[in-house]
């Protein structure tokens, strides 16, 4: 479910992917100081997203220079951190730990046990720090199995579960934008389980993993107009925020980012545009 | 509210969302009771600053209360609170109620926090509408699909409709869609035909289950592919789409292409390698 939130780098300026990798860099530092470095194994640029959102809201004072780290250790790499990385990335352990869970359910394959293996004491400091949060993950990705491992399920109650856990983790602070993030949280979620069903779909199929949509029986055009709808409700939510700062590069994220996997996936370059309209 | 929003915030009516945007954060910083502690009056125009903020951006949530303050009553509402949010029934998300306190959008913290004055208890009497916000146009700021309500479908009960039918379809225009699904599933396939896809579609829809309401409401039409009800529903159902693509588009970007930059490791093999070779893929 990771790397669906993603920019549109060949739709921004230079300017703004220096910042995109900035914050990057920044939720990197921030995993590194507080969980060490294994825990940069749950670095993804979908929390990256999260704590753009936060920073553009609350517009906190952000921590910024340059380091050197182990993937560049030859040249000084700049970064941007605020509070808001922090949360991103608590959020980044607990989420990367479960989908470890997940993963180890799953298949029970040695990278998977590996993977859980090397968060197991990230994760326990996550527990510390936003108890909640990784309570409520535990509860939800608990029910999504159980939704996973019931033929009769709706094709939507697994997206809907995670759509609601979503909500919870974007309402992390109670002010007057919690709806509103909640609602835009929940919709992402819905959007990104589904996204992540979609692009999967073939390989499922093949293997009769889960999948909502294998029963259905819909052309790529036809998930693809589900989907679009979904990300059209949270997108609603989104443009209600007063959103200034970095507007323009989540709205890459949101816009075109978003689909790239699944334009890879079934070939939707720019001239499918052209045949759709 | 007795003022225009947009005069609060010192924007021109015409003023696009981000101008908007921009006003209010700019407002928001020089009243901040927090930066003003010498000033009594800054709560409460803070409170101001956020309504009328609300105000432009959110209409729907002021139409219900504008229109029983000029006495035309609240409108037909089934169970949405606000037809961007269908399912927001039973939404514990209410924020605060109260007339003290301010809202804190910059998380300064604070006293308070309470929600801002809405207006209730004062304002017009019945029969004025000296602010118009209602009228607004909003397809600049949002696209087409936005600035008119469509409203939720009401299927109306046919002759030819079973009792089970007609009761899915009371639930649903009670806004009760478990119900009228857990009805519409307990009919044998045998009784399955376009009509019980559409309600069955309607239900979904209304629960929030998008995929299924996509689902349902396309076989619905290879049963009657010309049927009005059914075509109406399914352009409904895809309003959102038609928003969101107008919206990217007007912004610059699409939601088709592939992206070069992407193009190598970094999707195929995750975020835990991708961090170590995103750099390599950007050329940074």
């Amino acid at each position: 479910m990771f790397g669906i939130a993603v920019a549109r780098l060949d739709k921004i300026s230079d300017k703004e992917k220096a910042r995109y990798q900035a914050l990057y860099c920044g939720l990197c530092k921030s995993l590194k100081s507080r969980y060490g470095q294994v825990s940069r194994l749950a670095l993804s640029y979908d929390l990256v997203f999260l704590a753009m959102l936060y920073n553009s809201l609350y517009e906190p004072k952000e921590e910024t220079g340059s380091f050197k780290c182990i993937s560049h250790p030859t040249k000084q790499t700049p970064f941007a951190l605020s509070q808001y990385s922090d949360y991103a990335a608590d959020l980044s352990v607990a989420l990367a730990y479960h989908k470890c869970l997940d993963d180890v359910a799953d298949d029970n394959s040695t990278k998977a046990k590996a993977a859980r293996l090397a968060l197991e004491g990230s994760y326990g400091k996550a527990l510390e720090r936003i108890p909640e949060e990784c309570d409520a993950i535990r509860q939800s990705m608990d029910r999504i199995r159980l939704i996973e491992s019931d033929t009769h399920s709706s094709p939507d109650a697994a997206a809907n579960e995670f759509g609601s856990l979503l909500g919870e983790l974007f309402a992390h602070y109670d002010d007057i934008w919690t709806k509103t993030l909640h609602d835009f949280g929940e919709y992402l979620g819905r959007f990104i389980y589904l996204m992540d069903a979609a692009v999967d779909l073939e390989q499922d199929i093949k293997t009769g993993s889960y999948n909502p949509f294998a029963k259905l029986d819909l052309s790529p055009d036809q998930m693809r107009a589900i989907l679009t709808n979904i990300i059209g409700e949270a997108t609603i939510h989104f443009e209600r925020l007063p959103l200034v700062q970095d507007a323009n590069l989540m709205r890459s994220v949101l816009y075109s980012g978003v689909w790239l996997k699944f334009n890879q996936t079934y070939n939707n370059d720019e001239k499918s545009e052209n045949k759709q309209s | 509210m007795d003022e225009n929003p947009y005069d609060i915030l010192g924007v021109s009516r015409d003023a696009s969302a981000d101008e908007v945007k921009k006003a209010y954060r700019k407002k928001a910083r020089e009243n901040h009771p927090d930066l003003n502690p010498n000033d009594p009056n800054a709560e409460e125009r803070m409170n101001k600053i956020n309504e009328a903020y609300e105000r432009i951006t959110n209409p729907e949530k002021f139409a219900a209360s504008d229109a029983r303050k000029r006495g035309y009553g609240a409108p037909y509402s089934p169970g949405y609170n606000g037809y961007s949010n269908p399912n927001s029934q039973g939404s514990s998300h209410t924020g605060s109620a109260g007339g003290s306190g301010y809202y804190d959008p910059f998380g300064y913290g604070g006293a308070g926090g309470g929600q801002g004055g809405t207006g209730a208890g004062g304002g017009p009497g019945a029969g004025q509408n000296p602010y118009g916000w209602t009228t607004i146009n909003f397809d600049d700021f949002f696209g087409n699909g936005w600035g008119q309500a469509t409203g939720p479908i009401h299927p109306e009960a046919s002759a030819s409709d079973s009792p089970d039918m007609r009761q899915a379809i009371l639930n649903i225009n009670a806004g009760n869609y478990a119900a009228a699904i857990d009805i519409l599933q307990k009919i044998p396939s045998t009784g399955r035909n376009g009509r019980w896809y559409y309600i069955f579609a309607l239900a979904n829809n209304g629960a929030g289950n998008t995929v299924a309401a996509h689902d349902n409401i396309r076989r619905a039409r290879q049963f009657e592919p010309n049927n009005p009800d059914y075509m109406r529903a399914e352009n409904q159902f895809n309003r959102r789409a038609q928003t969101y693509t107008q919206t990217g588009e007007g912004r610059g970007f699409t939601s088709f292409g592939i992206d070069p930059n992407w193009l190598c490791c970094c999707i195929c093999l995750g975020p835990s390698l991708c961090s170590y070779m995103t750099r390599f893929c950007y050329g940074f």
